[in-house]
């Protein structure tokens, strides 16, 4: 058997998890092309192509995926057994992966960073924004943080927040020749003129409304 | 449509139109009369933030410091939303 060392196969699972030999590097922390380069002397040794390779793309080759499925759970395993030893040290050290979903996390963890950081510097942190949740143990993050609590099996959630409250607001400019909503529903009316009543009770929205065509409600929302 | 807090905060005070924001976010700008609820009794809750991660018999130790620093955290503010000041009550 050719002897693989394990670097090389922490390379091949980077590059298989980002499709791009760029980001891989960046993601081990070598330049890019010794990552090709690695990549190389593997598929030589190995005598099989593991990624098909065209300018804009990296993809897995079969042999590539059945290497991936194999090997993933080993590098796991010997992460999982050098954090063990982690336990002995004194002072905490390595990556801590976060899933954060924008916008309402991202805000709030934003504050957190650098006093966590300041006292516990052998830490790297590295947080991950996205828009939707994901599956953060396939995409092996330590942590999500996000709205509402997970109730799926396997998974302890904490509260970082207590619950609150969603409010539609505008500027108190913004309401002139506009009448104030009864309803969520009259936000999505095409105008917001007539107050109760168009008569001659209410001349003045009404008249300020003509004389402002802009009275249809914008919605910036998040 | 905006998908940042901040930037929407901004808009709507700059008048662009209605925003849907956190309350702790506004409660400073209502209070000035900047900004106006405009369905204060249509309100909506959401159940907050929380921090989920794999039950695992031995925790990775940066998470256990960071689920310890978190409710340290957690205990010395109420709310962890950047909170603007709140007006005194008389």
């Amino acid at each position: 058997m050719p002897r693989i060392q394990l670097a090389e196969l922490t390379a091949f699972a980077a590059v298989a998890e980002h499709r791009s030999f760029t980001r891989a590097a960046q993601g081990v922390g070598v330049a890019t092309p010794t990552i090709s380069q690695t990549i190389r002397s593997l598929e030589e040794r190995l005598g099989v192509r593991l990624f098909n390779r065209t300018t804009r793309s990296v993809a897995l080759t079969e042999a590539g995926e059945r290497l991936l499925v194999e090997v993933q759970p080993i590098l796991i395993g010997v992460e999982r057994a050098l954090e063990s030893v982690n336990a002995f040290r004194d002072t905490p050290a390595g990556a801590l992966r976060l899933a954060v979903t924008r916008p309402f996390a991202t805000m709030l963890i934003a504050p957190l960073v650098q006093p966590f950081l300041a006292e516990y510097p052998a830490i790297r942190l590295e947080i991950a924004a996205m828009d939707a949740y994901r599956d953060i143990v396939r995409e092996r993050f330590d942590a999500g943080i996000g709205v509402g609590e997970r109730v799926e099996r396997d998974m302890t959630a904490l509260r970082i927040t207590d619950e609150f409250k969603m409010l539609a607001v505008a500027a108190s400019t913004y309401l002139e020749g506009r009448c104030p909503p009864e309803t969520p529903k009259d936000l999505h009316a095409p105008t917001a003129c007539g107050c109760g009543g168009t008569g001659p009770s209410s001349p003045g929205p009404l008249r300020r409304a003509i004389s402002r065509p802009r009275s249809r409600w914008r919605a910036i929302w998040w | 449509m905006v998908n940042d807090l901040e930037l929407v905060v901004s808009a709507v005070l700059d008048g662009v139109g209605v925003g849907y924001l956190p309350e702790p976010l506004v409660t400073s700008h209502i209070a000035a009369g900047r900004m106006v609820n405009l369905l204060p009794d249509w309100p909506r809750f959401y159940s907050g933030i929380f921090l989920y991660h794999p039950s695992r018999r031995q925790t990775p130790a940066p998470l256990r410091a960071f689920l310890g620093f978190v409710e340290r955290w957690r205990s010395s503010r109420p709310l962890a939303f950047p909170q603007p000041p709140r007006r005194r009550q008389a």
